[in-house]
């Protein structure tokens, strides 16, 4: 069994303070010592980005 | 608040959904909030929640198998912590618009988008930038110039405004343009210039975007706003004022955007909390002059209400020449990140992604989003990749071509090349490309740089030591429209322009 530290799912660098949901602070989970087989993934189905004040206007 | 699948739900009416090939995004003209749905299946849900007895109904409708339960009620959880979807009172009707031309009607394409894209691939394994950069239906973010007509001369201009140009569109043509937008689910356009107030029509093309169901957000100097003018902005729905300052005091702005500048936008910010207008926005963009000036500037945000909004400065169109003297130091840039970091409420809408090597990323989509998710209209019509690069290099098309702005947005050879995946050139070594992605394409290029290459203001330093070795330090402005109605210099004390 090949044992050894899985990251299930890497998605996003969200800085601190960015509000986050229980799916986003989920998205990253560290599996200790799971066999392959029983690899998991877990679906980020919402992703909430900060656009206000994106524009390219002076 | 706890989320019950056992309970019926229904969409926020001030939601509005497009289709995307992920699923769909979602934009909340209430709180301004914008969501990835990342799976049709979900898309589908929360279009048709308001139908069903329950959200376990849904799934089942919809085929979602019991295994992926968890993840859907997770984003339903986090949908509804958004203000997307709330739990429903059934004692109460559903009221949504049904009118096709509100902002928050569904999107008419998306019952058939639907039925064909349910067997699309799971988003497993693919991050949202990694969806992003590969391009979108619509842009997020369209910045749209009116006029190159402006009452003031700022020496940072990006479009090089000052004199109207003869050929720019027609109020017939820019309702075209609109309906086009409506067509293709715009959320919201940002309207800038030249001083987008000085066009007579401007009134009735705001009005009719809103009618249309597309958001506005426009930028002025406020020159032109009379406590008249901000009644009737204050009166509208879906419309959003940013108003123009890039000194705290009089000294540091009249220097940058012209004499009596800052008295007009004090003067325009005070027309706009007598009418009640709510929260407007007091737009900065930064410099080695003001940077100093941040806790200034949020205090006054502070005295108005409002929300303040920071900007990077840009070598393009008059800023070319005004880079040299303007642009922050390194230290500079440190203060700002720092300063940002501690006040994730202050808007700066991806500007600083450059910054996020300093450390933790700023908020924002942290990549260069030009003809990804952000593209220009200009004021003839011509279609440029963002609004930093109004450059024949960089135009995509233009609205008058056969198709309008919908096949320019899709089908560019230009937008095709950016949605590719692109070399990190000469930053792929360094340990901090992944946060800042090599920087902004614009400022690399009008400052001679090559585009797979470090920024200018890279903060690791490798800018300068590129930019030492460029032997085009600006580059000329040949390709761009320049509409300057004089030449204009930096005004280190206060001069008149």
């Amino acid at each position: 069994m090949n044992r050894c530290l899985h990251v299930v799912r890497t998605t996003l660098n969200y800085p601190k303070g960015f509000p986050m949901d229980d799916a986003a602070t989920t998205a990253t989970i560290e599996a200790d010592e799971r066999d392959d087989s029983e690899l998991l993934e877990e679906e980020l189905l919402v992703e909430e980005v900060s656009i206000d004040g994106m524009c390219g206007v002076y | 608040m706890t989320f019950d699948a056992t309970k019926p739900y229904r969409l926020d009416p001030r939601v509005a959904l497009r289709p995307e090939t992920f699923g769909a995004l979602a934009y909340h003209y209430g709180n301004r909030r914008l969501t990835l749905l990342r799976a049709p299946e979900l898309a589908a849900l929360v279009r048709s929640v308001d139908q069903f007895a329950t959200v376990r109904d849904a799934f089942t409708d919809i085929g979602i198998s019991s295994t992926r339960w968890p993840a859907f009620e997770k984003a339903i959880t986090s949908l509804e912590r958004s203000g997307f979807l709330a739990e429903r009172d059934d004692a109460i009707p559903v009221s949504r618009a049904t009118d096709e031309q509100s902002p928050t009607a569904i999107h008419p394409d998306f019952p058939s988008w639907i039925d064909s894209t349910l067997d699309a691939p799971p988003t497993r394994g693919t991050t949202m930038a990694d969806q992003l950069k590969t391009g979108l239906n619509a842009p997020i973010c369209l910045t749209w110039e009116w006029t190159y007509a402006c009452n003031l001369q700022c020496v940072h201009c990006l479009s090089s405004s000052g004199t109207r140009d003869p050929d720019e569109l027609t109020t017939d043509q820019m309702k075209r343009i609109v309906d086009d937008l409506h067509d293709l689910g715009v959320f919201y356009v940002n309207i800038g210039g030249g001083e987008p107030m000085l066009r007579p029509d401007f009134f009735e093309v705001v009005e009719y975007c809103v009618s249309r169901g597309v958001g506005v957000k426009f930028s002025t100097n406020g020159g032109l706003m009379t406590a008249e003018k901000a009644q009737r902005l204050a009166s509208m729905d879906y419309v959003d004022v940013q108003i123009s300052l890039d000194g705290i005091d009089e000294v540091t702005n009249d220097a940058v955007r012209g004499s009596g500048s800052h008295a007009k936008a004090r003067r325009a910010m005070d027309h706009l909390r007598d009418a009640d207008f709510g929260q407007f926005k007091i737009s900065v963009v930064m410099t080695r002059d003001n940077i100093e000036q941040l806790d200034g500037f949020e205090q006054l945000a502070e005295h108005y209400g409002a929300e303040l909004r920071l900007t990077r400065f840009r070598p393009s169109g008059r800023g070319a020449e005004s880079w040299n003297a303007l642009h922050p130091t390194q230290t500079q840039q440190r203060t700002l990140y720092t300063w940002l970091l501690e006040r994730p409420h202050v808007l700066t809408g991806d500007s600083f992604f450059h910054l996020s090597a300093l450390g933790e990323a700023l908020p924002g989509l942290n990549l260069c989003g030009a003809g990804r998710v952000v593209c220009l209209i200009d004021p003839v019509g011509d279609v440029y990749a963002c609004p930093f690069v109004l450059h024949d290099d960089f135009k995509a098309g233009s609205v008058r071509d056969a198709g309008g702005f919908g096949e320019v947005w899709t089908n560019s050879t230009l937008f095709a090349g950016l949605r590719e995946p692109q070399s990190a050139g000469a930053c792929a070594s360094c340990g901090a490309y992944d946060a800042c992605q090599g920087g902004c394409m614009a400022t690399k290029f009008f400052t001679g740089l090559p585009l797979d290459g470090p920024d200018p203001e890279c903060v690791k330093g490798f800018g300068e030591d590129a930019l030492a070795g460029t032997a085009v330090a600006i580059v000329p402005v040949s390709g761009t429209s320049d509409h300057s109605w004089a030449p204009v210099s930096l005004g280190r004390t206060r001069t008149s322009v």
